[in-house]
């Protein structure tokens, strides 16, 4: 039977929904329905379905004549298990803990234990017959991490220091991101290029000889003069970045994504242009931008909120007015992501994870969730919330990631 | 008794205090006493319970319903008794003197049913007036209204006054109890 849930105002999922007993939402309508039958309110319906939970086992039936006989008793019962309970004195416990951000701990070990426990038991739970459930290994966020390849061919790893000397610029990493400096005035004629590349599970930070900034995203590379020339500021772009264009009204900057270019004058704008992705999506935050294709021609400007979407495949454009946060947090290293599909979620989980996930049915992947929290905690805490829904259910092996409906 | 207020999952999402204590007040209680059927020491329960609401206020944003919201509160607080017990080693012990299996899921939802079903009867008893509280509690039973009679010393049709008083009462202050999503 199929129903429809109501998971956002605007969103609407329909769930095959079989009567699941392992399910706590299955709990909590037979307990209804329990106290209906107590109180001899029950329609037909409800009354069959009763039956049936009573007569699915043994236990059922138990469980409902203990919980049908002298409840007036029961009530009394209970209320005097209660008295052993503070109520008022726990609740300004959970305050003074939470004004203080600290959870006390029980004994030393005991929370450390049960930190990583309760998350163990927690997936255990969730854990399919159908996979190993053996180990969870850990699957940790990512970090910064690159490859800069100089114009003569040479590689570096970024997460090591380095200190370059290209012509007349000067390239560091000392403060933790790629700096380009240029210590003369000649301007070059002839242009020389270096390569970035983010791998998966990394990041990276660079500013350019003219003091354009640039996030770098997990899988992403980015092909860029060590100095410009006296035409056009041009740079080359696979996956996503976050611009701060330095201004600079004479010499336009140009990103080339992919199919599409970004064309600013001074500015801040996101980049999205996975090759893996059907869309290319620039998001202006700041400034002005011009973006054109090179497929179709197309040519739109930008003003500050609007989002240009363009489709690789079939030419369709959309232009629109977005929240920026959404696009941009990941630059400060946050993910945000308001009603997005879960497979959309996944792929930007599995880049900056570095995991490979798989479906194990079409159905969830339409599902929606929204949310905004840091990226540098491990996988499980994003999976555990998503999980709290109870409509999903993941199951981690080695960096493989199953995702199937519960 | 108090009576429960309706829980704004909005207003608790976006950070309200009163409406966190009114989830608080509202299945406290109801957990304490599930706690119990894990782990019977009262005071590691409550500071367990405790952890568990303090778990769901960090986690507040995730929730947009209440069932799933009260879904992680009681999980949470079974993982919690269950670690508990790990730690203790007492497990094994527990488990030859009742010969049930605390870490089963028909012993975890069975209990949720029974807590829930009383928690929804308190409640009720809660929200009426004192007078017909007596009458609803022995109407439970599905007792014939003779026998109620005798029960209190009454006579029928005072019975039967107070019965369809507390059903009209009920009738019309109970539609926001059940506010569960239903799977049929």
């Amino acid at each position: 039977m199929f129903v429809t849930l109501f998971l956002r105002e605007t969103v609407i999922v329909h769930v095959n929904a079989k009567m699941k007993m392992k399910d706590l939402n299955s709990g909590f309508k037979i307990a209804d329905l329990i106290v209906k039958r107590l109180e001899d309110r029950l329609t037909d319906e409800e009354c069959q379905y009763l039956e049936e939970w009573k007569q699915a086992n043994e236990e059922n039936s138990i469980l409902f004549q203990k919980l049908s006989m002298n409840p007036e008793k029961q009530y009394l019962e209970r209320e005097s298990k209660l008295e052993k309970s503070n109520k008022k004195a726990n609740w300004d416990k959970i305050q003074a803990k939470i004004k203080k951000g600290k959870v006390r701990k029980l004994n030393m070990n005991f929370l450390k234990i049960a930190a990583v426990l309760i998350l163990t038991i927690g997936s255990t739970l969730f854990f399919s017959n159908l996979l190993d459930n053996n180990v969870s290994s850990v699957i940790n966020p990512g970090k910064q991490q690159a490859i800069l390849i100089t114009s003569d061919g040479e590689r570096y790893q970024l997460d090591e220091e380095v200190i370059i000397k290209e012509g007349d610029v000067f390239i560091s990493n000392k403060t933790q991101e790629l700096i380009y400096q240029k210590k003369s005035n000649i301007t070059k004629s002839q242009l020389t290029y270096n390569t970035i590349i983010i791998p998966k599970g990394g990041e990276y930070k660079l500013t350019l000889m003219d003091g354009t900034r640039i996030w770098l995203n997990s899988n992403s590379k980015l092909r860029f003069p060590s100095e410009f020339g006296s035409g056009i500021r041009k740079v080359e772009l696979k996956g996503e970045a976050f611009f701060e264009v330095a201004k600079d009204s004479v010499h336009p900057f140009v990103v080339n994504a992919n199919k599409a270019q970004v064309k600013v004058l001074g500015t801040s704008f996101n980049v999205n242009a996975y090759s893996d992705l059907n869309e290319i999506v620039t998001t202006l935050v700041e400034g002005k931008v011009e973006v054109s294709d090179t497929l179709f021609g197309n040519k739109v400007k930008l003003l500050p909120n609007e989002q240009y979407r363009f489709n690789k495949s079939n030419g369709k454009t959309l232009k629109q007015v977005v929240d920026t946060e959404i696009y941009t947090a990941w630059k400060d290293g946050r993910f945000v992501f308001e009603n997005e599909s879960l497979e959309d979620i996944m792929i930007r989980l599995s880049r900056w994870y570095n995991v490979e996930v798989s479906f194990l049915n079409e159905s969830v992947k339409e599902l929606r969730f929204s949310g905004d929290l840091t990226r540098y905690d491990n996988i499980d805490q994003i999976l555990e919330l998503i999980e709290v829904t109870q409509k999903v259910k993941f199951t981690i092996k080695d960096r493989a990631l199953w995702v199937e409906e519960v | 008794m108090p009576t429960t207020a309706n829980i704004s999952i909005e207003k608790f999402r976006s950070g309200s205090q009163s409406a966190f204590k009114n989830l608080y007040d509202k299945y406290y209680e109801a957990l304490f006493l599930f706690g119990q059927k894990y782990v019977t020491n009262s005071e590691v329960v409550e500071d367990l319970v405790q952890e568990s609401f303090i778990k769901v206020w960090e986690k507040k944003s995730s929730f947009y319903h209440e069932a799933p919201l009260k879904a992680f509160l009681y999980k949470t607080v079974r993982n919690s008794c269950l670690n508990y017990l790990d730690h203790q080693k007492v497990e094994r012990n527990y488990e030859a003197q009742t010969k049930t299996d605390v870490l089963s899921e028909d012993y975890f939802l069975n209990n949720v049913i029974e807590e829930e079903v009383k928690r929804i009867i308190a409640d009720t008893v809660g929200k009426l007036p004192e007078s017909a509280r007596a009458i609803y509690l022995l109407g439970l039973k599905g007792l014939k209204n003779a026998e109620i009679a005798e029960d209190l010393n009454i006579s029928i049709n005072t019975v039967k006054t107070q019965k369809q008083r507390a059903s009209k009462f009920l009738k019309e202050n109970l539609k926001d109890l059940f506010t569960i999503l239903m799977f049929l």
